[in-house]
């Protein structure tokens, strides 16, 4: 390939083609590898990047962007020869407007480096993968990435105002705006949001901002049972209380923290509740008690409120971090762990969550379960060797009942990380249940408009 | 365990999930190249181990990317399975010495230097002149040391200027010549002047306190050997593991029992490394601040302090702060703790263009912090930081708070 024109765009610096420089593109935090690109392109600016999409669209080079390399599904590595578009350097924060509620961002910046901005202004991006401290703005709006605060603000999609995006032309547009309501068409703002870097590459956002919670408590309640803690979020939802944060998690999970962090849990437990409570500091007690009689009611093993800022911090960088501790219970270094991501509505969970215990014994596979619970996201994480085929049959055959769990009880196959590689069956699973195929094929026909070549990360989705 | 055992091990834990690589100070002085970042090096580490498990030889010039990391740590705070970048990098030296490969001409000059002539510019007889009209106590078992470390800044200042004004290559061109000879070296280490006043003036005010508290000492003057931090940092460890039993002998065979170190990197050395590697190096260590008992008085000044990463990161020693606070107002940067914004110091000879960005990004977050002075506890964070007349040693300032 000659990169001599990406080098009079970019600078020789920015066209990283040694294969030392070149190698660490080939990983994110899936389990899959890509390609090795040609090689890696770093823009700095949207008509760098626009430039560099119009070669790559006459030439027909298969481009992947990648924000923070955080993608769980394979979304920003190479599924074919290409190069990979860095975002990396789009790390400025433009614009800070808290009057009008919003905040410009270019596509690289990470999320907890946005948010570390805005408490500064008594303001926060709520949108909070767990992966916050590496997931990129542009990154989490192409996977509509949810997160822990999900329960109450979310997920990203009810926060993007607006784009700038640049297509596989090289055009470069603008979506949405600065304001809160608009009514013009075709909402191409809401089309960009979790179209995992297929459609256009997203070079700054516009990002809807939220005042800070004034104050916030913790309860912590332990399970035996995993349809009683399924039970208890729909109790608080029935009663009228939205949780900040609802995160579940089993004994694997708990003993993966314990492993990495150090921290305790009862011996007993087999499952617990780590529900955050958000209100003004004089009503918190109050909300706290509310909250904690109604989860009392269900069959619980023990219960710890708290509001000790430092141990909820501890504790929520645990939570954040469980991915990646649960290496820690892998039985050999090498052993993936791979992660089912689905979602039901709160009402469900009982009966989800009991279907899946049932399903892991039938397949006989070592799953960690856990999960955003609050607004019905579990995810279900298999300890697996993939070099093992007839272990990986069986892990395959679980994910895809694992979808058909969700489906059957009226929610999703995906709940938060895209489909990327991984999640192109159940894709097609989910809308073959719903009798919705058509779906498929309208995706495709908006995929052809914008990229008529298939330059943009190919053989991701369909 | 052998050390490509551990080494493997510990790189197999990483999921690439990234946490690293946004708290690595490298990775957007480097352009953002994911080689030049945490998850990039434990990354490239990997994929050598495994290389050089199956065919012997490591193929990938894996060189700047693993010499380039900071050891600051800030890494295996964030990492959520327990990988820690930063030894990562140490251990990988330690394989790319060892293979002989990928090895930096600069970091072998420096590493020849310590051996033979007991010093990393190879001017060990230079590093006595602070102390020529203070008396000491010959025949103490107390032994004051330095280990060069304020001094060198005046030295090392003046080298990564020049360094930074040449490219990578040039440098290592004349490393290669330099690193037979280190005899030459000294040739051409230039002290700045005003940085070996203050230096100096730093190290008075350190006996000054110490002797005030009513500590006796002794120093070795003209015989003083560098500690070798840099051995191990460097990632030589053969080398680190023998001159630590030099200096055991040297020790011992003054009668040396109590050691008193007055830097992060050699007190981590003397105190928690040599202790783990090198037989029998059992003495007593302490940081100068541990022994001053001193009333001070207690004002409104505000001050920023830069934590040096070997005492938070590498080690949980926070007397530095507590003599602060009693001072004045304390201020911490956004970054402290076990989350610290290195000083960029530990790349200054071997990368000094990276090393005065990471530096400058620093002082910024700190001016940014709107204190009346900055402090810092250990020389080299004060020689990369001291970019105007508000950054202070924290000895400076305890001796200014003295109760007359």
């Amino acid at each position: 390939m000659d990169l001599r024109e990406f080098i009079d765009i970019v600078g020789k610096d920015n066209v990283l083609t040694d294969k030392v420089d070149v190698i660490p593109y080939t990983k994110d935090a899936s389990f899959f590898t890509g390609k090795i690109p040609y090689a890696v392109l770093l823009p700095q600016n949207v008509n760098q990047v626009s430039s560099i999409m119009r070669i790559c669209q006459r030439d027909d080079i298969q481009v992947t962007v990648r924000g923070g390399g955080s993608s769980l599904t394979g979304s920003s590595i190479l599924a074919e020869e290409g190069v990979i578009l860095s975002m990396a350097r789009f790390d400025r924060i433009l614009e800070t407007a808290i009057e009008d509620r919003y905040v410009v961002a270019e596509a690289g910046v990470k999320l907890d480096y946005l948010n570390s901005h805005l408490s500064k202004y008594g303001h926060f991006y709520p949108p909070d993968p767990a992966s916050s401290i590496a997931a990129t703005v542009g990154g989490s709006i192409s996977t509509n990435a949810g997160g822990l605060r999900a329960a109450m603000y979310g997920a990203t999609k009810e926060w993007v105002l607006g784009l700038e995006v640049v297509l596989p032309d090289g055009t470069i547009i603008q979506t949405g705006g600065k304001v809160l309501k608009r009514s013009i068409g075709y909402d191409l703002t809401a089309l960009m949001v979790g179209s995992e870097g297929t459609l256009g590459v997203i070079t700054k956002a516009i990002l809807k901002i939220a005042p800070l919670p004034e104050s916030y408590g913790r309860i912590m309640v332990y399970y035996k049972s995993i349809e009683e803690a399924g039970r208890a979020i729909s109790s608080l939802k029935k009663r009228g209380i939205t949780p900040l944060i609802a995160e579940f998690m089993d004994r694997i999970s708990m003993d993966s923290i314990t492993h990495t962090k150090g921290i305790k849990f009862p011996e007993d437990a087999q499952y617990l509740l780590l529900i955050d409570i958000s209100s003004t500091h004089e009503s918190l007690d109050k909300k706290l008690n509310e909250a904690a009689e109604i989860l009392k009611s269900t069959d619980i093993l023990g219960m710890r409120i708290t509001k000790d800022p430092e141990e909820m911090a501890v504790m929520y960088q645990a939570r954040k971090g469980l991915y990646s501790s649960q290496l820690s219970e892998r039985e050999k270094p090498g052993e993936y762990v791979i992660i089912g991501d689905i979602v039901v509505p709160a009402s469900r969970l009982p009966k989800t969550l009991s279907e899946i215990k049932g399903s892991i014994e039938n397949y006989g596979l070592k799953v960690a379960l856990f999960g955003h619970i609050g607004d019905g996201n579990i995810h279900a994480n298999i300890f697996a060797d993939v070099n093992n085929s007839e272990q990986m049959k069986r892990v395959n055959d679980f994910m895809m009942e694992l979808g058909r769990i969700a489906l059957r009880n009226e929610g999703s196959v995906s709940s938060e990380h895209g489909i990327g590689i991984e999640k192109i069956e159940l894709l097609k699973e989910e809308y073959r249940y719903k009798n919705s195929l058509k779906n498929l094929d309208i995706m495709r026909e908006i995929k052809k408009i914008f990229d008529p070549k298939n330059i943009l990360n190919r053989g991701k989705m369909f | 365990m052998n050390l490509l055992n551990e080494l493997m091990q510990e790189t197999e834990k990483c999921i690439n999930c990234g946490f690293c690589e946004s708290v690595c100070p490298t990775l957007p002085f480097m352009g953002y190249r994911a080689t030049y970042g945490a998850r990039g090096r434990v990354f490239i580490s990997r994929e050598s181990l495994r290389e050089l498990n199956s065919t012997g030889v490591i193929s990938l010039n894996i060189g700047d990317s693993i010499f380039s990391c900071l050891e600051c740590y800030a890494c295996y705070y964030v990492c959520p399975a327990g990988v820690n970048p930063g030894k990562v990098s140490q251990m990988m030296r330690t394989i790319i010495n060892r293979e002989n490969k990928n090895r930096k001409n600069v970091a072998d000059m420096i590493v020849r230097a310590i051996i033979r002539r007991k010093n990393p510019l190879g001017i060990r007889e230079r590093m006595s002149s602070w102390a020529a009209d203070i008396d000491f106590d010959r025949k103490s078992d107390t032994l004051l040391y330095t280990g060069g470390m304020y001094q060198l800044m005046a030295y090392s200042s003046f080298l990564s200027r020049i360094e930074g004004k040449l490219d990578v290559k040039t440098v290592e061109r004349l490393a290669s010549i330099l690193k037979d000879k280190p005899e030459l070296l000294g040739l051409i280490a230039i002290p700045e002047r005003r940085m070996k006043e203050r230096m100096e003036k730093i190290l008075r005010d350190i006996v000054f306190l110490l002797k005030r508290s009513g500590i006796d000492f002794n120093y070795l003057d003209k015989e003083e050997p560098y500690s070798g931090a840099f051995l191990y940092e460097l990632g030589y460890m053969d080398e680190f593991i023998n001159y630590g039993k030099y200096l055991r002998d040297l020790f011992l065979s003054r009668g040396i029992k109590r050691i008193i170190t007055l830097d992060p990197h050699t007190h981590e050395a003397l105190k928690i490394l040599y202790p783990k590697y090198v037989e029998n190096f059992n003495f007593q260590v302490y940081h100068y601040l541990e022994l001053i008992n001193l009333q001070l008085r207690k004002g409104n000044e505000r001050f920023v302090y830069h934590q040096p990463c070997h005492f938070t990161m590498h080690e949980d020693f926070d007397v530095p702060l507590g003599f602060i606070t009693k001072m004045g107002v304390t201020i911490l940067p956004d970054r402290n703790g076990k989350s610290n914004f290195c000083c960029g110091g530990p790349a200054e000879l071997l990368y000094p263009k990276l090393a005065n960005s990471i530096s400058n990004e620093r002082f910024k977050q700190l001016k940014e912090k709107g204190g009346d002075r900055i402090i810092t506890a250990c020389p080299i964070c004060f020689a990369n930081l001291s970019k105007d007349s508000t950054v202070f040693d924290i000895s400076e300032v305890i001796r200014e708070y003295l109760n007359k």
